[in-house]
């Protein structure tokens, strides 16, 4: 599962609003307003007073706050008590705490089946 | 051939002479002897460059503060040439070349350890280390400052800054702050490295927004010294190139001095400046 980055890249505070399409090659944090899309190739933590209202890329994610827009992740997305969904969500592992709300489809990709030689 | 362009700056004519002969006899103890020119108010530092390649002269070094060394670059303005810093004052650009005093700079120009470092560049004007809005920087003596009461007073009473800004004609962004610097290097002793490599070929953007007084009395230590990063509510981004479209007439700093006013675009000119640097460098 994703953890919290303790020390992420880029940092979006809570202050700040992001119009257009964000590109990282390492990990993001937001805890501000961002609309259009964020794409990184590491890790994503989105924060509880985040607004999110973009497509989302990345290969793990740390959902917190309210994100409208579809979330591909290449690895794990753990949705947080606060966290609010609304779009479809593509990853490998899916986690949801209780209270986590989420709507939309999600799409998960089959576990490769090991080969037993017994 | 070297040629060395001192500019004596603030400092008396008797210091200044004190460090005339120690700067001879280094430069002649490491066999770095070269032709050495003074700046004077009829000779600047751009007809002193230009001179410098009319003469067909590989090495040129600044011997004075940062502000000589900037002057420098701007001068030569991405020509191909060597450059080296013999600082005459205390320098964070020092620091982060690895050049501590006089003798030392002397002793790193004849080893002639030869680094690629990227440029920003605002408005026509280059930078090696940071620019800098709003926010006062950091002083030298910057463990008395922080208990400074008038210090604090002005820290609790900057004004807002409600800045707007296009990264890498990508995305834009807006947010109120109370200062922020674009980093292309910095001299960073426990903060994140990551943010002070010249060599990365991308500008760090930290930007501080407006806190409690008791967080900014918290952290004033850490506002003082510039690591923002350390500030909770920061932000942090990484661009090759940055507008700041507004709040127009907002002055861009390189240490003290203002070197362009907003709307202003800020890029970085990934290894433009051959710099000589020591073997205690910061990247």
């Amino acid at each position: 599962m994703a953890k919290p980055e303790q020390n992420p890249e880029t940092i979006i505070a809570s202050s700040m609003r992001i119009e257009g399409e964000l590109k990282s090659n390492g990990n993001i944090k937001i805890d501000g307003i961002v609309s259009g899309k964020v794409h990184t190739s590491q890790d994503l933590m989105i924060g509880p007073n985040a607004q999110i209202d973009a497509d989302l890329i990345a290969a793990n994610a740390v959902i917190g706050g309210v994100v409208k827009g579809n979330l591909t992740v290449k690895e794990s997305v753990l949705l947080l008590e606060t966290a609010k969904i609304i779009g479809n969500i593509s990853c490998g592992n899916l986690g949801i705490r209780e209270g986590a709300y989420f709507s939309g489809n999600c799409r998960m990709q089959e576990p490769k089946q090991e080969l037993n030689q017994e | 051939m070297y040629y060395y362009i001192v500019d004596p700056q603030k400092l008396s004519q008797r210091e200044f002479e004190r460090v005339q002969n120690l700067l001879y006899s280094s430069l002649s103890e490491y066999r770095v002897s070269g032709e050495v020119v003074r700046v004077t108010g009829l000779r600047t530092i751009n007809q002193l460059v230009e001179n410098a390649f009319v003469r067909g002269v590989k090495t040129l070094v600044a011997v004075g503060s940062e502000d000589t060394l900037h002057d420098l670059i701007n001068a030569i303005g991405g020509r191909d040439i060597v450059v080296g810093f013999i600082p005459l004052f205390e320098s964070e650009i020092g620091n982060i070349l690895g050049i501590k005093n006089i003798e030392q700079a002397c002793k790193t120009i004849g080893v002639r350890r030869i680094a690629e470092l990227d440029l920003g560049v605002v408005n026509q004007n280059f930078f090696v280390s940071k620019l800098s809005f709003g926010l006062l920087q950091k002083t030298n003596n910057g463990f008395f400052s922080i208990f400074n009461y008038r210090l604090i007073r002005s820290l609790l009473n900057l004004p807002t800054i409600d800045i707007k800004f296009s990264a890498d004609n990508q995305y834009q962004g807006s947010l109120k702050v109370i200062g922020g610097m674009i980093i292309n290097s910095r001299n960073n002793n426990s903060a994140d490295e990551k943010i002070s490599d010249p060599t990365d070929g991308i500008l760090d953007v930290l930007l501080v927004s407006k806190l409690t007084r008791w967080a900014t009395i918290k952290h004033r230590k850490q506002i003082l010294e510039g690591n923002y990063e350390k500030v909770p509510g920061s932000s942090l981004i990484h661009v090759k190139k940055i507008e700041i479209l507004n709040p127009p007439g907002l002055p861009l700093r390189i240490g003290s001095r203002i070197i362009a006013k907003t709307p202003a675009t800020i890029e970085i000119i990934p290894k433009t400046l051959k710099i000589i640097v020591g073997k205690d460098r910061k990247f």
